[in-house]
């Protein structure tokens, strides 16, 4: 006879009190700063105006996601956005493949040295990184354009040229983030079993069949994680580093959500539109989370829930 | 195990690739570094390639002038070392709370959670929150800040699930383990790895912020480091555009002159200025992933 | 009895509306000279936020907040700030406003939001009468002074220069390489034909890296082709309302003479007399190309990028073309400002923050604001040494020459920042030779006055070449401080995000010669401008003008 095992919430707590207990401080502090001041979501269905506050502004519905909809150039905006972060995704395994390459080296001097090298680019500020690109990518004196020149090519022009506008902005984000991303998938892959490891290689495997066999099936759950999460910012692209790399020539490809946010939001000073628009970006973030989560959970048996 | 060819041949391309991308690299982190003393003129137009050109220690010498910035320095370490205590401390118990999937309410308590990630109230409740909450320029502020970050408590449930084995635990309970025990005594030594890359993530995110200060700190001796190099770096950017010409002298025209000058060599300064301090630091912390890797091995 | 009661409370309300006294002050606090004391028995603590700049020090550490604690018995809790926008958004946004807005850059879009339509921002205007003797005078005599700080309501929320004096340093400026025309053996350029030339001779030489420097986004020289066609605009890409022959104008998108400007910006792009990077020039390397010498135009005050050969540089005379037989050049040269001193609507005391505002336009009440007390004064409480002043109206600081940290690198600049004064610069009341003229006044020195440039002074020597060369020609611009109501100026910015990235993207495909410059083409450009709602915003700018022509 099968005993239904209901959910006895009082048993539980007897049995788990400490472990309910260990969450409680992270439940506090989460409530405190993120939920009491939830009710701030609701500028954007309403026309808040300061002097009437949050609850005592009208209530507009859906009129500013509408008039969002309706401007003229969101889809322009929404594609640039998209463009920026769907090709930034195919750039996803590459920490994990320096991760990989790193785990694998011998020598320890090395690794280290080769380690903190792909680490200090986290520490650069965007300010400079865009500084940098624009120096490189100069036509007259630029890095690029003179090893053209040594080889007998043309000097182009780069940063004016919208079909490169993503390339520069995801590839530039790669090379500021990737040491830094491969940190997590070396913390997993050190707690894989040296046993293992050995074992397989007792059984013939060559290092390439180790990894492929070995440190990529173990480290999968962590990858499937980042990746969900990671779905959850397909609208999220700065203001601040499109500002410092956009120019008048290559406007059509460099406008994005936050560009326009930020001049109706900070410029424009229209609160109830500029938190709509970020309603809309957060809610879509959301069902691609969960839609992700779901999709992986399927295929891998890992998710967030 | 004695290295066979293949294993040689691996290396040797593994460590030529590692080779070519740490190139990549360390060419535009060279170029910070003499950007930094060259002379600014010659590094706007491109003529910085290899050398510094016109050896220039003025940029340095700009920052360090303003007394903040060791009032910035002071300050950024207090918030960094107690911010991080704060967030391990709530994280780390939390995250292994929710890796134990038979607990009832954990999709309650995750959701709970994952739901800060995506949706806030804002700007203007979050100020209006701290403000009764009298964290207003208050050291405080920027420690209690962030609390949890979602992201990172995921990360971590995550290694807890994934590398510690459920027999262990299996076996200290029948060994009459509580909860809190078995935390303390299997979980805990098992996960120095990923202690390692919180503090370091948690402390980072520390070092790095300033837009916190920005708005919830007006109070010069609470500025974190972040926030004076950026006021000193704006302002001298900016220096031209608020003075007022007529009633000043030459030689005060030419200090302006000169700061607006030196804020182009400046920006790469600061650079050094700001995360030094963390690159020294950093070769200390990496031998505990060595230790995680000891630690992680698991018996059976 | 009825009539008797009415009659009764009419004149208890005509008399109550009398002005009591001509500025006694009021309840808690007193007029003394020329600076408000409150009384002693009266607490009162004003919160104030300021913007805080670069050198700025601590307020702990500055004299005026001082001074106003000890002297005037006003309690202040300063708080300052280095990122204005940010801060204005959460100020207004919580609805949190202090007793004083200082220097913090309120736009007229703010005033309208939070002065009109959230009232959270005095009327300054009615107290103007009581409190602030002052403005008020001067206001009585130039009422013209007034009319720019007026919103749609007619109400004024904030305070700022008056726009009288001429300052030359505020003018739009071009200069041309004196050298370089000198050795080219020709004469200043007067019309259009004639500086493009001079242009191709520059080109010629073989120091020459462009002849006309500068870059859309970093010190653009466009100013010099745009008044040629007769546009009296002050900003150098077309991009803002100004008027051409008296009429309201977008330069981008006027179809009678942009294309012409396209044109020409087009030959100077094409023939290389402007940079192939216009459009991705950032301004230090403008500065050191000019700094370099490699370059025949400069849009920037020369001493910023060469201060050791500014004397190179002279300014240029506005030019006529086939297209504007008269010169023209903006006229922006007057100190205006607005929103730069607001008081919050909610505050306890709005009699005593408008009679400190009104020290800004009495003549000794902002030297104490910006400059503090002379030397040997009661007022400089043993904190600081006090100024001095020479005849000409050239001031010092005692403390320069005994300080030994040099902390403030010997700047007169600098030590006000960090000892001084609460404002940057004479950005808000009067300005000018009234001030220098007081202060030899206070010094006990006979004021000789302003008499001529001199040459040898970086600052001197462009704003003389300015005076002479653009001075005869300036004409009246589109009024620089605009009120729009809060739904025009929310369609204006929308408008702008759409009809804004249109024009500076097919202008730069136009001039660097991605889009062909055919009248098909230019045709298409503007319908495709009427199409995205051009004719709307323009409407708007036009409609302005009329109501502020009307009320002159």
């Amino acid at each position: 006879m099968i005993i239904p095992r209901k959910k006895n919430y009082k048993k539980a707590f007897r049995r788990y009190w400490q472990l309910y207990l260990m969450v409680l401080p992270a439940i506090i502090a989460v409530f405190i700063f993120h939920y009491i001041p939830i009710y701030g979501v609701q500028i954007a269905f309403r026309d808040y105006r300061p002097s009437k506050g949050i609850w005592g502004s009208a209530w507009v519905g859906l009129k500013y996601f509408i008039r969002f909809v309706n401007y003229p150039n969101f889809w322009r905006i929404i594609k640039n956005t998209l463009s920026i972060t769907l090709y930034s995704l195919t750039t996803f395994p590459l920490a994990i493949i320096l991760a990989l390459m790193l785990n694998e080296v011998r020598n320890v001097k090395y690794k280290k040295f080769v380690q903190m090298v792909s680490y200090a680019p986290h520490f650069v500020s965007t300010v400079v990184v865009c500084s940098m690109v624009m120096l490189f990518t100069n036509y007259s004196n630029g890095l690029f354009n003179n090893i053209r020149a040594a080889l007998g090519m043309d000097r182009i022009d780069i940063i004016t040229n919208p079909d490169f506008f993503v390339p520069i902005h995801v590839w530039s984000g790669v090379w500021q983030g990737l040491g830094w991303g491969t940190i997590i998938y070396i913390a997993a892959l050190s707690s894989i079993s040296t046993e293992m490891i050995e074992a397989a290689r007792i059984d013939g495997a060559s290092r390439l069949q180790v990894i492929w066999y070995v440190n990529i099936p173990c480290i999968l759950p962590t990858v499937v994680i980042m990746l969900i999460l990671r779905m959850g910012n397909l609208l999220s692209v700065g203001f601040e580093k499109i500002f410092l790399l956009q120019n008048s020539l290559n406007i059509s490809a460099s406008r994005v959500i936050s560009t326009y946010v930020y001049e109706v939001g900070i410029g424009g000073g229209q609160y109830s539109y500029s938190a709509a628009i970020g309603l809309f970006n957060n809610v879509i973030s959301v069902i691609m989370v969960v839609f992700t989560n779901m999709i992986a959970k399927k295929i891998s048996n890992v998710g967030l829930w | 195990m004695p290295k066979s060819r293949t294993d040689r041949i691996f290396d040797t391309i593994n460590n030529l690739l590692l080779f070519l991308l740490t190139l990549a690299f360390i060419y535009p982190l060279y170029f910070i570094v003499i950007a930094s003393v060259s002379e600014p003129y010659a590094v706007a137009t491109g003529k910085v390639f290899y050398l510094p050109e016109g050896l220039s220690w003025d940029a340095y010498k700009n920052v360090f002038e303003n007394k903040q910035i060791w009032v910035g320095y002071r300050n950024t370490i207090f918030y960094t070392v107690l911010g991080t205590v704060y967030n391990l401390i709530l994280t780390i118990p939390a995250a292994y709370t929710l890796s134990k999937r038979k607990l009832p309410g954990r999709t309650i308590i995750m959701t709970f959670f994952f739901i800060t990630m995506y949706f806030g109230g804002g700007m203007i409740p979050a100020f209006l929150l701290r403000k009764s909450l009298n964290l207003i320029n208050t050291p405080w502020v920027l420690i209690i800040n962030s609390g949890v970050s979602c992201w990172n408590l995921i990360v971590t449930r995550q290694f807890f699930e994934n590398n510690i084995p459920d027999d262990l635990y299996e076996a200290a309970e029948i060994d009459g383990a509580s909860e809190l025990g078995m935390f303390f005594r299997i979980a805990l030594p098992l996960s120095g790895s990923i202690l390692a890359v919180m503090t370091l993530f948690y402390a980072v995110g520390h070092w790095n912020s300033y837009y916190s200060a920005l708005l919830y700190v007006n109070k010069q001796k609470y500025y974190p480091l972040q926030l004076v190099l950026r006021n000193i770096l704006i302002s001298n950017q900016n220096t031209m555009a608020t003075i007022d010409t007529l009633s000043i002298d030459a030689d005060a025209l030419a200090v302006a002159a000169q700061r607006a000058y030196i804020a182009e060599a400046m920006k790469y300064a600061v650079i050094f200025i700001a995360s030094a301090p963390l690159l020294i630091a950093y070769p200390f912390v990496q031998k505990y992933f060595v230790k995680g890797v000891m630690t992680g091995s698991i018996k059976g | 009895m009825k009539k008797l009661l009415s009659f009764v409370l009419s004149l208890v309300m005509v008399v109550s509306a009398l002005p009591l006294t001509v500025s006694a002050g009021s309840d808690y606090f007193t007029i003394k000279d020329f600076y408000p004391v409150v009384d002693a028995n009266k607490e009162v603590t004003l919160r104030v936020v300021v913007y805080q700049s670069a050198d700025q020090a601590d307020a702990s550490e500055i004299w005026f907040w001082k001074w106003l604690k000890e002297v005037c018995n006003i309690n202040v809790e300063v708080e300052q700030y280095s990122n204005r926008a940010e801060i204005k958004n959460l100020m207004f946004g919580t609805g949190e406003l202090p007793d004083l807005i200082l220097n913090m850059a309120v736009n007229t879009r703010e005033i309208v939001n939070y002065g009109v339509e959230e009232e959270m921002l005095l009327k300054i205007d009615e107290y103007m009468e009581e409190y602030m003797p002052n403005l008020y005078a001067i206001y009585q005599k130039h009422p013209e002074y007034q009319k720019n700080m007026l919103a749609p309501d007619g109400h004024q929320y904030s305070l700022g220069n008056l726009g009288d004096k001429i300052n030359y340093s505020k003018l739009s400026r071009v200069f041309i390489n004196q050298t370089w025309l000198k050795e080219a053996n020709l004469e200043t350029p007067k019309t259009l034909d004639e500086f493009i030339d001079m242009l191709r001779v520059f080109k010629q030489r073989e120091d020459c890296e462009v002849p006309m420097g500068g870059g859309f986004d970093a010190i653009s020289p466009g100013l010099a082709i745009l008044t040629a066609l007769g546009y009296v605009t002050t900003q150098p890409n077309g991009g803002s309302v100004c008027l051409r022959n008296g009429k309201v104008v977008l330069p981008y998108g006027d179809r009678e003479i942009y294309g012409e400007y396209l044109k020409i910006m087009n030959t100077l792009y094409t023939e290389e007399l402007i940079s192939h990077d216009y459009y991705t020039l950032e301004t230090p390397q403008v500065r050191a190309i000019a700094a370099n010498n490699a370059t025949g135009i400069l849009a920037e005050t020369p001493y910023l990028s060469s201060p050791e050969t500014f004397t190179n540089w002279w300014s240029m005379l506005p030019l006529t073309s086939a297209w504007n037989d008269t010169p023209v050049w903006p006229d922006n040269a007057h100190y205006l400002s607005s929103g730069i001193f607001c008081i919050g609507a909610n505050t306890e005391y709005p009699e005593l923050c408008c009679a400190l505002g009104d020290m800004l336009f009495n003549e000794t009440g902002i030297i104490y604001w910006l400059l503090g007390p002379q030397k040997d004064s009661e007022d400089l409480l043993d904190f600081m040494g006090g100024w001095i002043v020479d005849e000409s109206g050239n001031y010092d600081f005692v403390d320069l020459h005994t300080d030994t940290t040099g902390m403030y690198g010997n700047s007169g600049y600098t030590y006000r920042m960090k000892k001084v004064g609460a404002l940057t610069g004479y950005i808000c009341g009067i300005t000018g030779e009234n001030i220098a003229r007081r202060m030899c006044e206070m010094a006990s020195i006979e004021y000789k006055g302003f008499t001529e440039w001199d040459m040898t002074h970086p600052d001197h020597h462009y704003q003389a070449s300015l005076e002479e060369n653009v001075g005869p020609y300036l004409t009246e611009q589109f009024p620089p401080i605009v009120f729009f109501d809060m739904d025009t100026a929310a369609r204006i910015t929308e408008l702008n995000t759409l009809i804004g990235d249109y024009w500076k993207a097919e202008s730069a495909n136009f001039i660097t010669g991605r889009r062909s410059l055919t009248d098909e083409e230019l045709n298409k450009y503007f319908d495709q401008l009427d199409s995205l709602g051009f004719q709307e915003l323009l409407s708007y700018y036009v409609d302005y003008y009329e109501d502020y022509q009307a009320t002159k």
